[in-house]
């Protein structure tokens, strides 16, 4: 199976006064299709960095110095303007920790839709109507708040819309940075299998972001640790839970506040 | 030996906020019904909510930035509503401080951490050496005695300023501490350390601690006794191995099998848990009628039943 994104030596500084700060050293991974990859690590490692390099969404003073980013074999870093915009989103879109900054707080949710699916293709009023429509009930969000301000929704509905917005085109990649840092447990679970059941109906990949690497052993297929702009240990979710071989990892398993005991059969006996 | 007269008790607390937009109607928000808690002297109690709990507003309250709609908040057993003498008012603020969550905003970018707490042991030690007093509050928050007093705040990391914000509350002499969120700002890799630092603080300057958190697997590393809200109500309450360990709240149950375990595998399949929580917040969402005792101290709400219209 070819990856559906690669990533081979990628190196980003971030141009300072002084000395550049390297906050990437030289990355490799991929990405298969249908696959879920985590990416761990504490604030500053580089984590934030690496998602937005990959859509190109870094800015100046942060620098590609090395490397390539090649999904589906294109080089996105030598993306004309033109082709970059139509990339973006329609094959790779992206999911940000804070909603309320992602969406715009003076727009009504049917207009975020519109203006995306306008800037993708010709679409009539109508038919945004109808596609928002079948997007907001495939997250689970009544569909009479088509017509709501971001204000009036709660985090997490608000978090679905994001979502939402994120498939609507039906991207073969999501980038998930941090989604649910700022909503409650309750809530992030729900979103969290929401996000997994609509893997399994329509098919796409994640590289999921977050500090929280007991979160990401529950729903990634692999998951690489990150410790100062390098990856120090990626595998499959079971092995860097059951046998961490790196020191770091271990460590940040140990430094988890997990529950002490679990009764048995409390998965989903709520 | 802890005695058993409450540091600090609420009793029967309740807070409305009016809520009056630029446009529209005002609503009335009550943010805490009828709330009754002890904290006992020398031990740790935590409040688990969600946000909009009600949660932090009990925080508030306790240190007068609020002031209750109706209810009392007792400090050793006295009314602090009936606390009117300068003397009595600054007797109680000395004894009670409060943690913030942003460790970045509580300190003052413009001052070393030596003036931060010089200041605080001028007022409230004038009796000892500063120089020694500082140091020995400085290790007694594990920061190193010799190069922090020099440092502002932003050579500091997150966690190293909540400690030096730990040592603020030491340098007054506080008896009860109220920390709203004391790690949640800060990276997975340090809250334990802050735990820790807590709980040690707890058991060798016998302080109190009112520890307000989103996240109840934090709740058994610190807290003797635990209390969970839900909309404004106190849903269940009770030492901690209880609550925590074998809930008996559905909404309880809720928040810890939400709680990330990496054993469990999450699927597309929620097994309904979508479907319950929905059921179960609405639930526990309706005024309480009773707490009824169903183990040693360990009480669960019960509630109106919801009537479907």
């Amino acid at each position: 199976m070819s990856a559906l994104l690669s990533v081979k030596d990628l190196r980003i500084d971030y141009l300072t006064a002084r000395e550049p700060f390297t906050a990437v050293r030289d990355i490799s991974f991929e990405i298969q299709p249908n696959e879920i990859l985590g990416l761990a690590g504490e604030s500053g490692c580089g984590k934030s960095t690496v998602a937005y390099a990959l859509m190109r969404l870094h800015k100046p003073p942060a620098l590609v110095r090395n490397g390539h980013i090649l999904f589906e074999g294109h080089d996105v870093l030598s993306f004309a303007d033109k082709e970059l915009r139509a990339w973006r989103w329609s094959e790779v879109s992206m999911v940000f920790q804070s909603a309320m900054n992602s969406l715009s707080a003076v727009m009504t949710i049917f207009r975020q839709f519109y203006d995306m699916l306008r800037a993708h293709g010709t679409v009539t009023k109508a038919q945004a109507q109808e596609r928002t429509a079948e997007m907001l009930e495939m997250v689970g969000i009544p569909v009479d708040r088509i017509h709501a301000h971001p204000h009036q929704l709660s985090g997490g509905m608000r978090q679905r819309v994001a979502l939402a917005l994120a498939l609507t085109l039906k991207p073969k990649l999501i980038i998930m940075d941090e989604p649910t840092t700022a909503l409650d447990v309750v809530v992030q679970r729900e979103i969290l299998q929401e996000v997994l059941r609509l893997k399994d109906e329509l098919g796409f990949s994640v590289l999921f972001i977050t500090h929280d690497i007991a979160l990401m052993a529950q729903i990634s297929d692999r998951i690489g640790i990150m410790r100062e702009g390098k990856i120090v240990e990626i595998g499959t979710a079971s092995q860097i839970v059951t046998s961490p071989e790196h020191d770091y990892t271990r460590s940040l398993w140990d430094a988890m506040p997990l529950l002490a005991q679990r009764p048995e059969g409390m998965a989903h006996a709520v | 030996m802890p005695s058993d007269t409450p540091i600090l008790s609420l009793d029967n607390l309740s807070k409305t906020f009016t809520v009056r937009p630029a446009f529209g109607r005002a609503s009335v928000v009550d943010a805490l019904r009828n709330v009754s808690l002890d904290l006992l002297p020398g031990r740790a109690l935590v409040l688990v909510g969600e946000s909009g709990s009600g949660k932090s507003t009990v925080g508030k309250m306790i240190v007068g930035i609020h002031a209750p709609t109706s209810g009392r908040i007792l400090f050793d057993g006295q009314d602090i509503a009936s606390m009117t003498s300068k003397a009595e008012q600054l007797r109680y603020r000395q004894a009670v401080q409060m943690v913030f969550q942003d460790p970045f905003s509580a300190l003052n970018p413009a001052h070393t951490i030596r003036h931060h707490l010089l200041r605080a042991l001028a007022l409230h030690q004038p009796e000892a050496d500063p120089e020694t007093a500082l140091r020995s509050i400085l290790e007694d928050v594990e920061l190193d005695p010799i190069s922090t007093p020099n440092k502002f705040p932003h050579e500091l990391s997150g966690g190293q300023r909540q400690r030096v914000n730990f040592a603020r509350a030491l340098a007054v002499k506080a008896r009860l501490i109220v920390a709203d969120e004391p790690t949640s700002m800060l990276d997975v890799s340090i809250r334990k350390s802050i735990l820790g630092l807590m709980q040690r603080l707890k058991s060798e300057h016998s302080l109190s601690i009112l520890y307000i958190t989103h996240d109840i697997a934090t709740a058994e590393y610190l807290a003797e006794d635990t209390a969970v809200m839900f909309r404004g109500q106190v849903v269940e309450t009770g030492p901690t191995e209880q609550v925590v360990g074998n809930p008996q709240h559905g909404y309880t149950k809720l928040l810890r099998t939400a709680v990330p375990d990496p054993k469990l595998r999450l699927t597309g399949s929620d097994a309904g848990f979508a479907a319950k929580a929905k059921l179960v917040r609405e639930a526990s969402a309706q005024p309480v009628s009773t707490l009824r005792e169903i183990g040693l101290g360990h009480f669960i709400a019960e509630h109106i039943e919801l009537v479907h219209a």
